[in-house]
């Protein structure tokens, strides 16, 4: 409960801001009592990315479901641009842009088609959804692979062209549920160059990743769920000021790589003159760190 | 509205593709099967029984062939893409349930229509004569459309692909085989004759052996095969299962 008294704490949405996701009290109980989510409350400003972190099983993808509507809450409410999910789920739906995690494409259909269908599907006309198709494939680096059957594809050109999917329609809001997950590290660079660009273009992005590198990188505030609770929101920053130790040095002992972590700079070196390190590297905690020293302390409770 | 049908559309189109994909082994698939059954009851026929026996013979591998095309193609196709994920991707677009639907039921009754042009396309082949009438092209599709909803049902609520496929299989297999579709209802037994008369494709029989014996007399047939056509794909389409609870 702690934790969840610091979300406000943390992360006050601005009330002038224009609210793209808002997320209220949500809460998912399946069939045979497992709680799968509990009383879920954020909001995502419209432009923002937020990045959801956690382990497995944490309940990010049950709260990304319940986000685009595919899952219906046991309790609480979506509002997607103002739009109630629950009750308006097909209006809601032209408003987004899903990247689902255990989805993968039309097997048979190239890329190119894979596109330009799904743009169809979002209402636009034949020749558009082709010129659509062929943006993507372009920005997606997709080209030499764009009259293929997506079955020869490799599982991270698969992913790509998911994403590219989420972007058929060039919705408002886009929700990706590990959306780099099996891209090598150059593909990543291109979806987070993509995404980079989008946030630019004012989209808002709520996504959810095991990278935290990802994170620190795109996401203007990060969400961390542990135990289908929301247990923080807030800026790298913000989450950094709510761990103890926020400095580290990395230094190579004498048994290998070794680290030295304090709650402020001058703590740190006072540690490394005490062990008589001189060559070191001093830098804030990374988000890794606080991440695991979060999900430790929301885990007992 | 207009949406509405664009977007069954494209679902339709995105399902033709497979033929590109895997056309041979669907071709195979859609000729074996029927034309199989065929040569197995004409191989049974004592010789000589003529013009009223093969017809019927012809009637029976038409319904089995379209029924089994049509409700074993659409539960597999429904169930791959429910449980593959790629129905996730449907899902999260703006599109109407009902308009997915058509569109894969569209496309599974093409198979069967496709599924019938083959059989009746070996009517010469095997000597059998067959007054062919323009009633028989919305008689076929419905024969087709008949069991479309069950085929909804069992790939939206089965647990797993396999169970799917099984029930799909067993279903069809039972419908036809207890269905009088390769001779009349009155050689069944008192029994079974309700079981039969609730089935689609006894009156799918009747109606396309009347057609293609040239004997006429199909409409009351047709009706009932309407009837039971709409009752089905009414239980399908309220079993469509789209978003999770």
């Amino acid at each position: 409960m702690a934790a969840h008294a610091a979300v406000t704490d943390l992360a006050p949405a601005p009330a002038d801001a224009a609210l793209a996701i808002d997320v209220r009290s949500l809460s998912k109980r399946y069939a045979g009592g497992v709680l799968a989510n509990d009383d879920i409350s954020l909001r995502v400003a419209a432009g923002m990315t937020l990045g959801l972190l956690g382990h497995n099983g944490a309940g990010k993808t049950t709260l990304v479901r319940q986000i685009t509507g595919e899952l219906q809450p046991t309790s609480g409410g979506v509002h997607v641009m103002g739009i109630d999910v629950v009750r308006h789920y097909g209006r809601a739906r032209k408003l987004m842009g899903v990247v689902p995690q255990e989805a993968i494409p039309y097997d048979h259909l190239t890329p190119r088609e894979h596109l330009a269908f799904f743009a169809r599907l979002r209402g636009l006309s034949r020749g558009d959804a082709a010129r659509r198709a062929a943006e993507l494939i372009e920005s997606l680096g997709l080209g030499p692979h764009a009259s293929k059957l997506s079955r020869t594809l490799s599982g991270g050109l698969k992913r790509k062209l998911l994403v590219g999917n989420a972007l058929v329609g060039d919705p408002p809001v886009l929700v990706l549920d590990e959306p780099t997950t099996g891209l090598d590290p150059h593909a990543r660079r291109e979806v987070w160059s993509l995404l980079r660009t989008l946030r630019g273009r004012g989209r808002t992005i709520i996504m959810t990743t095991h990278y935290m590198e990802e994170a620190e990188e795109l996401c203007d505030e990060v969400a961390l769920i542990s135990g289908g609770r929301l247990a923080v929101q807030g800026t790298v920053e913000q989450l950094r000021a709510h761990v103890r130790n926020r400095f580290k040095a990395t230094y190579e002992g004498a048994d290998g790589h070794d680290a030295v972590f304090g709650e402020t700079a001058d703590d740190v070196l006072a540690e490394l003159a005490r062990r008589g390190v001189e060559e070191f590297s001093l830098t804030k905690t990374s988000l890794e760190d606080v991440y695991m020293e979060l999900t430790a302390r929301a885990q007992e409770g | 509205m207009a949406k509405f049908f664009s977007d069954a559309l494209v679902v339709f189109e995105m399902e033709l593709r497979k033929l590109r994909a895997w056309g041979p082994i669907y071709l195979f698939s859609i000729v074996i099967v029927p034309i199989g059954t065929l040569l197995f009851a004409k191989a049974l026929t004592p010789p000589g029984s003529g013009d009223q026996v093969a017809t019927r013979l012809m009637t029976g591998s038409l319904v089995f062939g379209i029924g089994i095309m049509t409700v074993n193609n659409l539960a597999q196709l429904m169930a791959m893409e429910r449980f593959q994920h790629m129905l996730k991707l449907i899902i999260t677009s703006p599109i109407h349930p009902l308009s997915y639907a058509l569109g894969v039921v569209v496309f599974a009754v093409a198979q069967g229509m496709l599924t019938a042009g083959v059989i009746l396309s070996f009517a010469p082949v095997f000597g059998i004569g067959i007054h062919l009438n323009l009633w028989l092209i919305p008689v076929l599709v419905l024969t087709s459309l008949s069991m479309t909803g069950m085929g909804i049902v069992i790939a939206t609520w089965s647990p797993t692909a396999e169970i799917s496929n099984m029930l799909a299989n067993t279903a069809g297999i039972m419908l036809t085989m207890l269905s009088p579709v390769y001779y009349p209802i009155e050689r069944l037994p008192h029994w079974l004759r309700w079981a039969a008369r609730m089935s689609p494709y006894t009156h799918a029989g009747q109606a396309v052996d009347a057609i293609l014996s040239g004997r006429g007399g199909f409409a009351q047939e047709t009706f009932i095969l309407l009837a039971i056509t709409a009752a089905g794909l009414t239980l399908g389409i309220g079993g469509l299962r789209w978003r999770e609870r």
